[in-house]
């Protein structure tokens, strides 16, 4: 491997830390900006560059979800729910360190099945027609608003009803007609991820800052340490495997993206735990789950990329970009005549998550720190920076308006107790569960039995109705037992 | 500022539920295919939030659970209208450059050097970062300052 390739590899990881770290700027921004400086670099040396962006980026959004609730990116949503409790408690750097280790194993693991599995995967991938999507996405919108406020099931319905009514705002995917705009241009590309995200997450925790005052950590006594979170990353072998597998697996079928993966790995974590009353309060398990998830699907996203030309999210479709930008041709040649350089962008992706912990190690001493400082310094500038990540995307003041009123709203709902990720996943999921359902339809020419046909279908299915009924069967026992006293 | 929960509760719900109830009344003027899984979605928030009122009124000593809203909650949301307002009208520099300091002052911090270096050094980080490095236009001023 060239000495320059192995040089993009470092910068490419802390430049996409960096501005992953910043909310809304996140891997896609920062590698269409730096596409047109890859024009005249080799093949490999432009795609390890902009691959090692994406690999940082995906990782530097969860130092700030850790340190101040705020997440960089979309793909570190869920890592603040117990990432930033464990900074309160004074363990940001172990929390770190958690995040770091498990984006490394999710981020190896996903390069490793990208490396052997990829013609494999990507025809099992395209076994998922719009029916298997539709209940897919069906599937997870219920999980999540059952297992993630189980004292009050329904209020997670209605935080998902409510996203599912604004995903339906802009273009209808499938007829192009628009819909419940009110006569607002700006809406007619209808709620914007972004600064939904940067909102929700970032605007409502400083409106939490604003009551608290004070500094984010409760303590001035730094507790754990890197190496511990390195450590404690290998306590949950089983969170670690799953969450690796759940990433992986939905890296590797195009349009679901990193944005859902984190959050479905958190809930299916948070289910599947001995302890589930400890999520949301600071357990490793919580940090585990979404960071494995999220640099797994990195990887694989890229899978359905190389092999039929289908980025499977935004910064794999900027990847394809560069491919062809250098005149190479996504399939099959990829992997013969073109090996050398897929193969070679392969090991700087490796590279790329050896830097990731080499960059956490150096850096995170100074990075912690933040968690000390009083709020009233901090917050202008983190609304500053929200401006901006909002703004910048799409140069929309209309962005920024939109992050503030889901700050507003955020708020409200923080105050209510009412679950901001069941608001949050339709938004990012509403419109391929919408494309899936008329597509299934159009299909079957009106046929609702196109959602039970296939094996695939039956198996979501299944699933879908055990996690509606288990939750009820469950009370239903609890109940006689009670009885029976 | 305190609240009972039970009618912060309700006024989000039936806020919810009217905006829901918009949502089904304008999508009668598009067709089925634009308005099918829409209007499903309405429909299942008003079925949701009649079921949670209908929990919220009927459970006994849910008067004593209260919502507390701090006293600076309210003054910041007029700031960040303030803030989005401005920069519009101002750009970004200029506004960020009068935001920052003022809410760092309402926050209660007195010491005005430290204040004016934190301002300045933000404004000269976001300049080379975004405008130098990146090329990235920031939010221009309106008025053409």
């Amino acid at each position: 491997m060239a000495p320059f390739n192995i040089f993009y590899a470092l910068f490419g990881t802390g430049l996409g830390i960096v501005m992953g770290a910043i909310p809304g700027i996140g891997s896609s921004m920062t590698m269409a900006l730096l596409l047109p400086f890859t024009f005249w670099m080799t093949a490999e040396g432009a795609l390890i560059l902009l691959g090692s962006v994406y690999c940082g980026a995906t990782f530097g959004g969860s130092i700030s979800a850790i340190l101040l609730n705020t997440p960089g990116t979309p793909a570190s949503a869920a890592t603040s729910f117990d990432g930033y409790p464990m900074a309160q408690q004074g363990k940001g750097m172990e929390a770190i360190g958690i995040a770091a280790m498990a984006s490394f194993v999710g981020g190896t693991a996903g390069l490793v099945l990208l490396f052997f599995l990829s013609p494999p995967l990507a025809e099992i991938s395209l076994k998922f027609g719009p029916a298997e999507l539709f209940l897919l996405t069906l599937f997870t919108f219920i999980i999540i608003s059952v297992t993630v406020l189980k004292e009050s099931v329904v209020k997670g319905l209605i935080a998902l009803g409510l996203g599912l009514v604004l995903s339906g705002v802009g273009y209808d995917p499938i007829s192009g007609a628009l819909r419940f705009t009110f006569g607002l241009t700006y809406l007619e590309d209808g709620v914007q991820l972004v600064p939904a995200i940067i909102g929700l997450f970032a605007i409502s925790e400083v409106f939490a800052f604003v009551e608290s005052g004070g500094t984010i950590s409760n303590t001035l006594e730094a507790k754990g340490g890197l190496y511990k979170g390195f450590g404690l990353t290998f306590r949950y072998p089983a969170t670690l495997i799953r969450s690796t597998v759940i990433g992986s697996a939905i890296g590797a079928l195009p349009g679901i993206g990193v944005s859902a993966a984190n959050i479905i790995a958190y809930v299916a974590a948070k289910a599947r735990s001995r302890n589930p009353d400890v999520f949301g309060k600071g357990t490793p398990e919580g940090v585990i789950a979404p960071e494995a998830s999220n640099n797994a699907v990195t990887c694989t996203s890229l899978i359905p990329t190389l092999t039929m030309g289908i980025p499977g999210s935004s910064s794999a479709a900027l990847l394809m970009g560069a491919l062809m930008i250098h005149g190479l041709i996504p399939g099959s040649a990829l992997f013969s005549t073109y090996g050398t350089v897929t193969y070679t962008f392969f090991f700087g992706l490796a590279l790329s998550n050896l830097f990731m912990l080499l960059v956490t190690m150096c850096t995170v001493r100074y990075l912690v720190k933040i968690t000390v400082v009083d709020v009233g310094f901090l917050i202008p500038i983190i609304v500053g920076l929200c401006f901006i990540g909002s703004y910048a995307m799409r140069n929309s003041i209309g962005d920024a308006v939109v992050t503030m009123a889901f700050g507003l709203l955020a708020f409200v709902m923080r105050k209510l107790k009412y679950p901001l990720i069941c608001l949050l996943l339709p938004i990012i999921l509403g419109t391929m569960m919408e494309r899936g359902y008329h597509q299934s339809l159009m299909i079957s020419g009106g046929s609702f039995s196109i959602f039970w046909s296939s094996p695939i279908s039956k198996f979501i299915l299944g699933i879908t109705l055990f996690s509606l009924l288990y939750p009820l069967l469950r009370s239903l026992n609890g109940w006689r037992k009670k009885g029976a006293c | 500022m305190q609240i009972g929960m039970k009618y912060a509760e309700s006024l989000f719900l039936i806020v919810c539920g009217a905006l829901s109830t918009v949502f089904l009344v304008v999508s009668f003027d598009y067709s089925d295919m634009a308005r099918a899984v829409p209007n499903i979605c309405a429909v299942f928030v008003l079925l949701c939030v009649l079921f949670r009122l209908t929990q919220i009124w009927r459970r006994s000593g849910a008067e004593k659970v209260v919502l507390k809203v701090h006293k600076r909650a309210g003054p910041f949301i007029a700031m960040l209208a303030g803030y989005t307002a401005g920069v519009s009208l101002l750009g970004l520099m200029l506004a960020s450059a009068l935001f920052i300091p003022i809410c760092m002052y309402w926050m209660g911090h007195r010491r005005l050097t430290l204040i004016a270096i934190i301002t300045a050094g933000y404004l000269v980080l976001v300049y080379l970062v975004f405008v130098v490095g990146f090329r990235m236009p920031l939010p221009d001023s309106l008025l053409g300052l």
